[in-house]
Order: structure tokens, then C-alpha cells, then sequence
């Protein structure tokens, strides 16, 4: 896939000075979103604008796409200073890309939502059909020209929603979070296609993000905080920074941070180490030490040998959906797996590969067409099977579930569960207290609170509290920590680590990455287009990380770096957890004596 | 429970296969629709709905649509009319001059063949309409419809009326109809995995057990349409004028033939029904 408009050559300009913006400007409960930011963006320029959720980031885009004014200071594209009068000026050159897609979609065929731009702009017909058509083939989407944005994938709306921007051949494209919500092959995709926009037409483009790792090669560097630009540079520059970007809740990528440990060590590396492939390449002149055979790291944490007792077996469960409509697909075509009591198993796989059809037929929301699960030796399917009952008993946070909350109050939504079933009012306090504590929330402090005046984190964390109240004996959780930003992420990886290990619970963690969340696992259950094709620890599935890479399945970010060093080094294992111990491996084979100090 | 609504709620749906009525100008399906609504009307019993009938039986069979597809959105349909068509039967009057045969009477309440008649009249009729408007939605995409609409309302403009606007409201309103079906399958499957039961307790209490779902639901998507407004600025929306488009309707042969056909049931229909009442 090359993108190549005929033609088209962006030029753009950007010039802020002393830009200022507040919410509900005036008023006494005004937030002061931008305080000052004084910027110039040159044509073709590819930046990146990093900052922790709060600092004004998505202010600024959505300032730069001249849909919010400017409270004070100015903005300029091009020449154009924006007001009022020339917001329509400044939106033909700036384009901007959503966190959702279906937040911007605006027709419900591809084809009349790439059309919708151009013909906002009055284009005459003919031209609009040839810049659709060019689009479409562009991006690889003519074969869905007709079909209905509602049917199609997420990464195929998200196309289709960046082709409608690129339909208008802006000159500076701000892309305002795009990877949060999706998977990380569709992420690389989409900054592929924005570097070619770069090299092909010069176009500028803004990305915000929150993952490091994504703009290691871009050109400039922009971080905000509290409504200003705290750091702008170069990446080499900006990263070499750590301990400031850390101040902000950012940090550096982590092959960065493990180029800092090893030069620690002794290892003679440049700074700073951006990418696995540097690394590789930084490494590979260095003398190397003849270590022979690899350390068998797995031999200390073999998995416990006491095999538990099954408590669910799902055998070889069919499910279609929309079954008997035009529309049917397959979301499930012959799972079995089984999972043990009180054990803790990560259910992995990429998208569409059928893990979340799975956990809503163990709960007995969808009915599988062909195939059984049983729990406790019981059929759940069967006649006279009281599935209410088991669906207190099998506990489902589901994806984003801060968007299902529907009480007043904090409060009442965890005691959901225990008023329905009629607890006494004493005992659902008590209850409600404990699951409030669990989450890391101050029972006294948040009882009252108004939901809606949440942080996202936190609503998450009531959220789970809710289905903690319930008192089930397992816990699935769906991707619990997609979605946020690097902090929350890291402070709910922690409770559920925190979680799985003080409740006595069977915990199944539903996921795409092999992360810090599968990393609790005992086991790990690898799904593939709506079977399971791998079981084990995830020491045991990380030897063939090229297979787990190969169905969609994302490494985590050491496991990545490792697979990426055994293309040159032959002996590297990838089958590590944690950096630290990568670090250790390549000590063992580069480090000098002197400074191996950290090598046991 | 499925809780696939998708699966069983056919109406507003469009299915993307290819045929005849399919390929038809959306006007012409538009006024062809209107048309077997006007000669329904006009119909005044079974000897006269029955070329509408057939009509929608034709029509049926060019759609290529499955034809359990389009009974299965009947079902709600069918639902209402056993609960409406017995009282229509037991209230039944006699028309002036007409003898009526009676099975059972009592007060005011009978059950008469010209009672029956009457429901099945009824029932057809409501067939005919729905079917005719279930069609429309099955064969013409949003985008098609909502650009014939703006035609045809074209004369309208002159009355400083806001068409393009009206049109594009109504075409953001209706795609935002399968991301609400899909947002209150997922609110419902989280209160079922909570243990609520929305098949069980009184017509309050499952209404009641609703509240739960409904007020995410709309929290949710009045800020999904805040977000929406901005993106149609961002993408330079500013209403109609000065708006071109893409798509270019014209209508050929076929239309001519199909709306030719459509006005001769239902004219024959609608003759049938004022000139002889039955």
C-alpha cells in the first residue's frame, strides 16, 4: 500500500502565539485548558505531542483544526489568523482524525463518507467522483466502496475515516489519539500511512499519543504540561530526558531504557537506544562472549506442579452470529479449553480471534449453536439449569466498562448487586465498603460522589467494584486496561495483580498483548479465529514468539526486543518476562567483567 | 435470552444484495410506496386489498430477500394485531344493509363472519402498508433515500424550509440507529452478567430494570453527537449551502415499468374498494 494522491502538495505553516484556552471561558468554574503556548510548526513536519491526560493536548488539536477559538493569542495557517470568519479557511487545511471513528463518520456508506468533505467544499461533481475513487484505491478500499460503515471492522471504520479527511487534501493532518482504542497492528498501519503522506506530499502531520514507542523516529518532539509546552525537541534529544518525562507521567521506550542499564553495565552503546532494531545494530560490532549454553531461565518458576481441580470445560463450542440472517459470521468454530479452580489463566489472541464470544457464552449470555460448557460437571445449556445462579457466580467486567455505569452515586452502583439480591442494609455496606477498598477507592471519600465527575481511571475502578460486589467465585476481566493512558494503565495492572492474588478467585484475563496483566497468569490460552490453538505458560509460548507475532497476538515489549535480537544472535532466548532479565542475557554475552558487577 | 437484537429487529435495515427493486431510482420505490399506502386507503375489503396483495407478493419475490427474513420482522407486527384484530372482531357493526350472520352475541359484544371478515380485512391491510414500507427500507440504502427525500422536497426550499438540513439530520439520526442497537446490546449483556433478569417480574418491574440501560445509553449518545458536531465542522460542514454532490440520480425505463405496474394493482385496487365496497 503506497498512497499516492496525483497531484497533491501540502504546504503548511503553523504559527501560535501566546494561545490561550478555557473551557466555559468567563464563567467562575472556567478551566484554563491552554495557558500560553507559543509554537511554529514547519511544512512536513512530522511531531508528535505527548502529555499525561489533563495537559491540554487535545485542546491544542482541536484549536489547530480551527474548531474551538482561541481564548486569547493567535492562531495562524498559512498566513490566515484564525477567527470566526476564516475557521472555514483553516478547516480545508487541517484535517483531524478522531480517537473513535465512529465519532467522525457522518454517512452510512463508505463510499458517501468519503464524499462528504469534498462536497462540503463545493467541488463539482466530476471532481469529487475522481478524488473519491483515487482514495479509495489508495487506501486499499475500493472493494468496500458500497458497503455499510456499520458493518464494517474497526481498523477498516478507521480507514474510512481517515480516508474522508484525506478526501480533502489537507495540508497539516492532526491524528488526535488514534491508536488508543485499536490494535496495535492497526496503530503501525495508520503511522505508516503517515509518514508516506509526509515523504510522498509533504503533508505536516500532528500525532498525539500516549505510546513512546510510536514516535521514536519522528521528527520533533512536543510534550505538553498543565496547559504549556513543557519539553521540545528531537527524539534523541527528548528521550535522553527521562527523569523529566517521568516528573510529566510519561517515560521513555523501553528498549531506551534498557540501552541506559546496559551502558550502566558497562556495554559501550550509544544514547540513546530508540529502537530494538538500533539495539540490534549497536550490538552486533561489540565483542561478543562465548557463553555457550543459555542459562534454562524457566527452570526456577516451573508453574506449580498441584494441577487444579477442573471447574469449567468448554468443549469444542460453535457460535455464529446473526445466524439465519444475511449477515451471519462465524464468531467461534470449535473452542475447547478448560480452566481450573482457583486458577488464574490469560486468554489471549488478536482481534476477532473469538475470545470475548467465548467468555459471554461461559456466562451464558450467548447460547453456543453446537458444543457444550460445563461447570461443576454440570451442563449449563441443559434444561432446568439455573443459569441466574451462575451468572452470580461468574463475575464479567467487560470492555471499557466505565460507559456502563448507570447510578447517581458511587455508592449505589457498587450496591447494585447486593440490593438486588435482597442483602440487609448493613451487610451490602459492608460489602459495598470492602469492594470500594479493593479498587483502591476511599469508601468514605467516593460513597457520595456523582459518577459523572469521574476521572475515566477511577470510574473503571468503581466499575469493577460493582461486579466485585456481587460476590463471584470467578472473575473475567475483558481488556481491562485498554484504553488508558501509561499511568492508569500501570496503577490498574497493579490492583488486579493486587486482586487475583488476595481473592481467592478463578481469574480469567481476557487480552491481546502479553503484558503485565497476562504476566499474572498461571496459564495462558492462545485463541485464533474462534479456536484455541495454544495452551501453557507464557514462558512455554514465548519460545515461538514468531508464531504469537505470526496470528496478531502482540508481544510484550521485552519479548518484542528479544525476537528482534535472536534475528542476529542466534543463541538469544525469547522466552523473558521482564527487562531486567533481557538485560541480564545480554550482559552475560556482551558485558566486560569490570562492569558485569550486576550479573549474579 | 440471544440478545442479538440486530438478529430479530429487521425494520430500518437495509440488505445489500442485488436485484431488480434494488437497482430501482429511490424516488420512484418512494412514490411507488406512497402510492400502495394511498390505494390501501382506499380499499374496503378482502375482494379489494387482494390485488395489493399480490402486488406485495411480487414485490416480495423480486427483492430476493429470504422470505423468513422478512416474516421475522413481521413478528412484533403480529404480536400487536392479536391483541388489536379480537376487538376489532367483538365491536364489529353491522353496515347499514348488509345482514349479518352471527356465531355468538352477547351485549354489544359478537363474534360474526362479517366480523371476521372485518379482521382479516384489517390485518391485510396493515400487511400491505408495513410491507411496502419494510421493502422501501430493505432495498434502498439511508443515503439513497434521504437524497430522493431531498428532491422531492425540493419545492420546499422556496419556502425558506431548511431541506438539506432536515435531510441531513434525519440521515445522522438514522445511522446512529445501529450503534444505539449495538451500545444497548452491550449495556444489556453487562446488567445480565450482574444478574438482572429482563425476562422475569411484571410489566413495571422489567420496565424498571430498564432504567439501568436507557440511562448509559443516552449519556453515552448525546456525547457521541457532541463529538459528531465537531467532526462535521472539522471536516467543513456549514449546511446545504454551497454544498455540491457526489451522486446524481436518474431514473430509466425500469422506473417507468415498475411504477407502471405498482399503479395498475393498486388502481384496480382502489377501483374495486370505492366502486363496489367489498
Amino acid at each position: 500500500m503506497q498512497v499516492w494522491l496525483a497531484g497533491f502538495k501540502g504546504t503548511c505553516m503553523i504559527q501560535l502565539t501566546d494561545l490561550t484556552y478555557d473551557y466555559n471561558a468567563g464563567r467562575d468554574d472556567a478551566i484554563h485548558a491552554l495557558k500560553g503556548v507559543n509554537l511554529t510548526i514547519k511544512p512536513g513536519e512530522l511531531v508528535a505531542l505527548l502529555g499525561h491526560n489533563g495537559s491540554g493536548k487535545s485542546t491544542l488539536a482541536k484549536v489547530l483544526a480551527a474548531v474551538y477559538m482561541p481564548t486569547s493569542g493567535t492562531v495562524e495557517v498559512n498566513g490566515i489568523t484564525l477567527s470566526e470568519d476564516s475557521a472555514y479557511d483553516i478547516r480545508r487545511q487541517v484535517g483531524l482524525v478522531f480517537q473513535r471513528p465512529d465519532d467522525q463518520l457522518v454517512a452510512n456508506r463508505v463510499i458517501d463518507d468519503i464524499a462528504f468533505g469534498p462536497e462540503n467544499l463545493g467541488m463539482p461533481r466530476e471532481q469529487i467522483e475522481a478524488r473519491v475513487q483515487e482514495i479509495l484505491a489508495s487506501l486499499g478500499l475500493s472493494a468496500l466502496a458500497n458497503a455499510q460503515i456499520s458493518s464494517l471492522s474497526g481498523g477498516e471504520r478507521q480507514r474510512v475515516a481517515i480516508a474522508g479527511v484525506l478526501a480533502m487534501q489537507p495540508s497539516c493532518l492532526i491524528l488526535d489519539e488514534p491508536t488508543t482504542m485499536i490494535a496495535p497492528p492497526l496503530a503501525r498501519n495508520l503511522l505508516r500511512l503517515a509518514h508516506e503522506l509526509r515523504a510522498n506530499h509533504g503533508v505536516s502531520v500532528i500525532h498525539i499519543t500516549h505510546f513512546m514507542h510510536e514516535v521514536v523516529d519522528f521528527d520533533r518532539i512536543i510534550v505538553m504540561d498543565g496547559g504549556k509546552v513543557f519539553m521540545d525537541g528531537a527524539p534523541q534529544e527528548i528521550f535522553l530526558r527521562a527523569d523529566e518525562l517521568r516528573h510529566v507521567g510519561l517515560d521513555v521506550p523501553l528498549v531506551t531504557r534498557l540501552g541506559a542499564q546496559l551502558v550502566h553495565n558497562g556495554i559501550a552503546l550509544p544514547q540513546p537506544v530508540l529502537t530494538p532494531n538500533q539495539l540490534c545494530d549497536a550490538l552486533a560490532p561489540l565483542p561478543r562472549q562465548d557463553i555457550g549454553v543459555t542459562r534454562p531461565l524457566q527452570q526456577a518458576e516451573q508453574p506449580s506442579a498441584t494441577p487444579h481441580e477442573t471447574l469449567i470445560t468448554i468443549d469444542n463450542v460453535h457460535f455464529t452470529y446473526m445466524q439465519g440472517t444475511p449477515m451471519a459470521s462465524v464468531g467461534l468454530g470449535g473452542a475447547t479449553c478448560q480452566i481450573g479452580k482457583g486458577e488464574i489463566v490469560a486468554l489471549l489472541g488478536g482481534t476477532q480471534a473469538g475470545k470475548s464470544t467465548l467468555i459471554e457464552c461461559i456466562n451464558g449470555l450467548r447460547k453456543p449453536q453446537q458444543g457444550t460448557i460445563t461447570i461443576d460437571g454440570k451442563e449449563i445449556f441443559a434444561k432446568g439449569y439455573d443459569i441466574g445462579a451462575l451468572r452470580d457466580r461468574i463475575g464479567i467486567v467487560f470492555q471499557q466498562p466505565e460507559t456502563q455505569l448507570f447510578e447517581e452515586t458511587v455508592g449505589k452502583d457498587v450496591s447494585f448487586s447486593p440490593r438486588r439480591r435482597g442483602l440487609p442494609p448493613e451487610q451490602s455496606r459492608a460489602i459495598v465498603e470492602e469492594c470500594l477498598t479493593a479498587v483502591g477507592l476511599d469508601y468514605q471519600t467516593f460513597r457520595l460522589r456523582y459518577v459523572y465527575a469521574l476521572s475515566g481511571g477511577q470510574k473503571r475502578r468503581v466499575a469493577i467494584a460493582g461486579v466485585l460486589a456481587s460476590q463471584p467465585e470467578v472473575l473475567i476481566l475483558d481488556e481491562p486496561v485498554a484504553g488508558l493512558d501509561p499511568r492508569g494503565r500501570t496503577e490498574l495492572a497493579n490492583l488486579i495483580a493486587r486482586l487475583t492474588k488476595e481473592r481467592n478467585l478463578t481469574v480469567i484475563l481476557v487480552g491481546n498483548t502479553i503484558d503485565e496483566l497476562a504476566e499474572l497468569a498461571d496459564r495462558a490460552i492462545v485463541m485464533h479465529e474462534g479456536r484455541v490453538v495454544e495452551q501453557g505458560t507464557l514462558r512455554e509460548l514465548l519460545n515461538d514468539a514468531d508464531m504469537l507475532h505470526g496470528i496478531g497476538l502482540e508481544l510484550s515489549e521485552t519479548a518484542e526486543i528479544a525476537r528482534v535480537l535472536r534475528q542476529h544472535i542466534s543463541d538469544m532466548p525469547t522466552n523473558l518476562l521482564h527487562v531486567d532479565e533481557l538485560r541480564d542475557v545480554i550482559v552475560q554475552r556482551y558485558g566486560t567483567p569490570q562492569g558485569g558487577s550486576h550479573v549474579a | 435470552m440471544s440478545l442479538e437484537f440486530s438478529r430479530n429487529v429487521t425494520f430500518g435495515q437495509y440488505i445489500d444484495i442485488r436485484s431488480a427493486v434494488h437497482s430501482l431510482d429511490p424516488r420512484t420505490k418512494m412514490i411507488c410506496a406512497a402510492i400502495i399506502m394511498a390505494c390501501a386507503f382506499m380499499t374496503r375489503g378482502l375482494v379489494s386489498i387482494a390485488p395489493l396483495f399480490a402486488l406485495a407478493i411480487i414485490v416480495q419475490l423480486a427483492t430476493r430477500i429470504p422470505i423468513g427474513y422478512t416474516l421475522r420482522g413481521y413478528r412484533l407486527l403480529f404480536r400487536t394485531m392479536l391483541f388489536f384484530v379480537p376487538f376489532q372482531v367483538l365491536f364489529y357493526q353491522a353496515l347499514p344493509g348488509v345482514e349479518m350472520h352471527y356465531y355468538w352475541r352477547w351485549w354489544i359484544l359478537s363474534v360474526s363472519y362479517e366480523g371476521i371478515l372485518g379482521g382479516v380485512f384489517t390485518l391485510s391491510r396493515v400487511i400491505v402498508l408495513y410491507h411496502s414500507i419494510n421493502t422501501l427500507m430493505f432495498t434502498t440504502t439511508m443515503i439513497d433515500l434521504s437524497d430522493g427525500a431531498e428532491i422531492m422536497m425540493d419545492p420546499l426550499k422556496r419556502l425558506k424550509f431548511p431541506v438539506n438540513e432536515f435531510v441531513m439530520t434525519m440521515t445522522i439520526a438514522l445511522k446512529f440507529v445501529p450503534l444505539l442497537i449495538t451500545e444497548l446490546e452491550r449495556l444489556m449483556r453487562a446488567q445480565i452478567a450482574r444478574g438482572v433478569r429482563f425476562d422475569q417480574g411484571s410489566v413495571i418491574a422489567r420496565t424498571r430494570k430498564l432504567v439501568p440501560v436507557l440511562i448509559p445509553l443516552f449519556v453515552n449518545a448525546l456525547s457521541r453527537a457532541e463529538i459528531l458536531i465537531i467532526a462535521m465542522n472539522a471536516r467543513c460542514y456549514r449546511g446545504g449551502e454551497g454544498r455540491t454532490k457526489r451522486r446524481t440520480m436518474q431514473a430509466s425505463g425500469k422506473d417507468v415499468v415498475a411504477g407502471l405496474i405498482v399503479l395498475l394493482f393498486g388502481i384496480i385496487g382502489a377501483y374495486i374498494g370505492r366502486t363496489m365496497g367489498i
